[in-house]
């Protein structure tokens, strides 16, 4: 009774932190000038916590977030999800202040069709584009405010050719849809605002394709994405709202041709020995494929990632809890869409088995920094908590499996 | 283990949690360079405001509550007496039908004997108020003939029936009648509904069997108002048989009419006035506003209004506990049309404001009321630009005491912003 008591507990009090988090506002000042926003991560628990790297990795909680053709390795149905504590802290010269947000990342299944596959649903997070900036004095302040995230869904396929090569394709679905306000506001004795307010809405289609070839303790991985070109359609409002009273506005609308830049990345993966496994991508976001109303000058962005896993006994019959967790650590580099922008992280974290093989609980942590080099002033440090819940059940033996 | 490590995790971050939510920011304010290459309005706020108040006075006046009319009507409400060179009368009207009938007991085939033998009329004064001090001691009751409830013409005064006399305690007025000739013509209306009524089969055949007693109510004060409270209530007393029956009914309508004796010169002035329904009007040339607003590049406005000063108050009680007798809720419009008088004018959508006035040592007004919320009126304006605006000011109408407000010329504001 006691237990469950604490159970229902922790679990209420998790709750309420998230969704007391939910509310409020990540941001990134710097992600003002990046099309999409903040570049996000693709990836799941496992390959997240190792820098992000796992083009290369054959792991069944891998889903098709890093290489569709990872969906080659499942024979098991997998459900993964995957969402972060951001807390991020924006400088300059000498300021500073502080953001916390609850972001969902990652919802996927994965479901093994026999002999003809795996299929593979999912809905990713690319990139977060929320910005509040605002300033003030004892009776006036202007902001500007961005909220939107660029949302990838997907259905895809992986298959495995003779043990040779994992390879697959996913058709995507992208969204888009920002919507940027800049505010003027008015108070003291003619209090009044006015609101200046851009809808942006695009969605596109496009495709990714992946291959994994493992050679011995080796795989090799190669992973790439194309967007097509669509309409973006963008609604302009000026409103001036006095008091609570929305007095009548004017509007403009007009589209033009958007395409996101596709990418393509490489990786590899190395398991030393049953206890560890080293891994390594090296990707590019080809900007300048990439179509927009933007006159923000924006470049190819190379990314480069670094990581380990560490299982003290993966094969004892007995083992401690402890010897069986999984000890990650990783580093990464990212370009970010304009040239003088980057970022790093390095991340630390733990892949904790649920009982009896149904799953794995993934924690981590993540710090890093962004900055661009043409604003000397401004910098943006992030800490992440990362949080990934892995489950699977095996539907079917695999026919292949020699006794 | 597992069990452990989960708790451990969960507290670490609820801890976490609480130890870094009371410092987190919903905005910032940071990252003026970046920003700066986005929109460099947006690092300055200074910048992104501009005030103006061009505006120029032309004339001031006022409107009365009806076109060409130098009185105003307050429908449902009863004033009566003079004040300020403000004369008022009353005007109530009573529905005698079918029903009249069923208040007296009397049925259809009933062969009793039926006598009125007077008629009263009882109406209540405002309590607890400064304003029952000095108000008239009698109302004087007139039969009205004719369905007019506005004109207070010599006519009207020509058929005095009785007077309403004050309480001892100032808590009502209240008189009867005796006139032989009226009572007899509400006993002979009684008797010819029972007889129609024998006839009438339809609920629209009973509907036409009705009079209506009108009646004005005037007072020869001529410095004080007597302001009721209730509609008046007429009572009928009478005998059925033996036995006394007292009847009393409600008016359907009630009016009063404030005219104004000093209209040449009240016209000429700009006055806000609650018992003539005086409107103050201030004429505007805003031919700068515009030009203004062509010097600068993508302007909008983002506030506008007047802040106008009241030079001298009238019947507004400064010094007075009851909260309501100091406040003025005063209505405003501003409009490129001249409207003549109230009753166009209210088709409009006021603005109002309220506040509590106050006076200096040496009893003027010392009050500042604002105008706000014009803006969507000058976005209106800016696409015809006309170079004259009208401002009006009224009182509401949610009031019984005759408030009056003499205003100071409104001076304007605009706050406008740039948009790139």
């Amino acid at each position: 009774m006691n237990d469950m008591i604490r159970k229902y507990s922790l679990y209420s009090i998790i709750i309420i932190g998230l969704v007391t988090v939910a509310s409020a506002y990540s941001q990134s000042i710097l992600g003002l000038r990046f099309p999409y926003g903040i570049p996000l991560q693709t990836g799941t628990g496992l390959s997240l916590s190792m820098g992000g790297a796992g083009i290369g990795v054959r792991n069944e909680y891998l889903g098709m977030a890093d290489n569709v053709a990872n969906l080659g390795t499942i024979n098991s149905a997998i459900f993964t999800a995957h969402a972060s504590l951001d807390f991020t802290n924006i400088k300059e010269a000498g300021k500073e202040t502080n953001h916390l947000a609850f972001n969902p990342h990652l919802l996927s299944f994965c479901f093994p069709l026999k002999k003809w596959g795996t299929l593979g649903l999912s809905v990713t997070q690319t990139t977060n584009a929320n910005s509040k900036y605002m300033i003030e004095n004892d009776t006036a302040k202007v902001g500007l405010y961005r909220t939107g995230s660029s949302t990838l869904w997907r259905v895809g396929w992986g298959y495995d050719i003779m043990k040779v090569a994992k390879i697959g394709i996913a058709y995507q679905r992208f969204y888009f849809n920002p919507v940027t306000e800049k505010l003027r506001v008015m108070s003291g004795t003619f209090p009044g605002q006015l609101l200046d307010s851009t809808s942006m809405s695009f969605a596109g289609n496009s495709f990714s394709g992946g291959i994994q070839v493992p050679v011995k303790n080796l795989t090799l991985g190669m992973s790439g994405q194309y967007f097509f070109e669509n309409d973006a359609r963008v609604v302009q409002k000026i409103n001036n709202t006095v008091l609570s009273d929305s007095l009548e506005g004017r509007s403009n609308s007009y589209s033009y041709t958007m395409r996101p830049a596709p990418s393509i990345g490489f990786g590899l993966s190395y398991q030393i020995s049953p206890e560890w496994l080293c891994a390594a991508d090296f990707e590019t976001e080809i900007w300048n494929k990439h179509i927009s109303k933007s006159d923000i000058e924006v470049d190819n962005a190379f990314g480069f990632s670094i990581g380990a896993q560490y299982i003290p006994a993966p094969n004892l019959l007995t083992p401690k809890y402890y010897e069986t967790m999984q000890y990650r650590a990783g580093f990464r580099f990212n370009q970010l869409p304009v040239p003088t922008a980057s970022e790093f992280g390095i991340t630390l974290g733990l892949g904790l088995p649920l009982r009896q093989g149904g799953g794995l609980f993934d924690i981590f942590f993540e710090y890093g920094q962004r900055w661009d080099s043409s604003y000397k002033d401004s910098k943006e440090e992030f800490f992440k908590i990362q949080l990934g819940i892995n489950a699977g059940r095996k539907w079917y033996q695999s026919t292949d499996t020699n006794y | 283990m597992l069990k452990k490590i989960s708790c451990s995790v969960s507290i670490l971050l609820s801890l976490t949690l609480l130890l870094f939510c009371s410092r987190f920011d919903e905005t910032t304010g940071l990252g003026k360079d970046i920003i700066q290459d986005i929109d460099p309005a947006l690092t300055n706020v200074n910048q992104n405001f501009i005030s103006l108040d061009s505006m120029i006075v032309v004339s001031a006046f006022s409107i009365p509550g009806q076109n060409g009319s130098d009185f105003g009507i307050h429908r449902s409400t009863i004033s009566v007496g003079t004040k300020n060179n403000v004369t008022a009368s009353g005007f109530v009207e009573f529905e005698a039908n079918a029903d009249f009938l069923n208040k007296f007991g009397i049925e259809i085939d009933d062969n009793s004997t039926f006598k009125l033998d007077s008629i009263g009329m009882q109406v209540y004064t405002y309590r607890d108020t400064g304003e029952n001090a000095g108000i008239p001691e009698k109302l004087d009751l007139y039969a009205c003939f004719t369905a007019d409830s506005v004109s207070r013409t010599p006519l009207a005064r020509q058929f005095p029936i009785t007077s309403l006399y004050l309480s001892e305690d100032s808590t009502n007025y209240y008189g009867s009648y005796h006139d032989t000739a009226m009572l007899n013509s509400i006993e002979n209306f009684i008797y010819g509904i029972k007889e129609q009524l024998k006839i009438c089969a339809t609920d629209s055949c009973k509907n036409l069997l009705k009079t209506y007693l009108r009646f004005y109510l005037f007072s020869d004060d001529s410095n004080s108002v007597a302001h009721l409270s209730t509609e008046p209530t007429m009572k009928f007393f009478a005998r059925k048989n033996l036995d006394s029956i007292r009847v009393s009914i409600t008016p359907r309508y009630t009016n009063y009419v404030a005219i104004d004796h000093n209209i040449d010169s009240i016209s000429k002035i700009p006055v806000s006035a609650f018992a003539t329904q005086r409107t103050a009007v201030f004429k505007l040339d805003i031919s700068n506003l515009w030009k203004n607003l062509d010097s600068i590049k993508s302007a909008q406005i983002i506030s506008a209004g007047f802040s106008i000063t009241p030079k001298a108050y009238k019947e507004v009680f400064d010094s007075s506990n009851d909260e309501a007798a100091k406040k003025l809720d005063v209505l405003y419009y501003l409009s490129d049309k001249l409207y003549d008088n109230n009753s166009t004018f209210h088709e409009q959508t006021l603005r109002r404001v309220e506040k509590s006035v106050s006076v200096d040592s040496t009893g003027n007004p010392s009050d500042t009321f604002i105008l706000r919320n014009l803006e969507d009126i000058i976005h209106k304006l800016s696409s015809s630009r006309p170079s004259t605006v009208y401002l009006y000011l009224q009182l509401t109408d949610k009031e019984y005491r005759w408030k009056e407000v003499l205003w100071n010329n409104p001076e304007f504001k605009a706050i406008l912003t740039t948009l790139e």
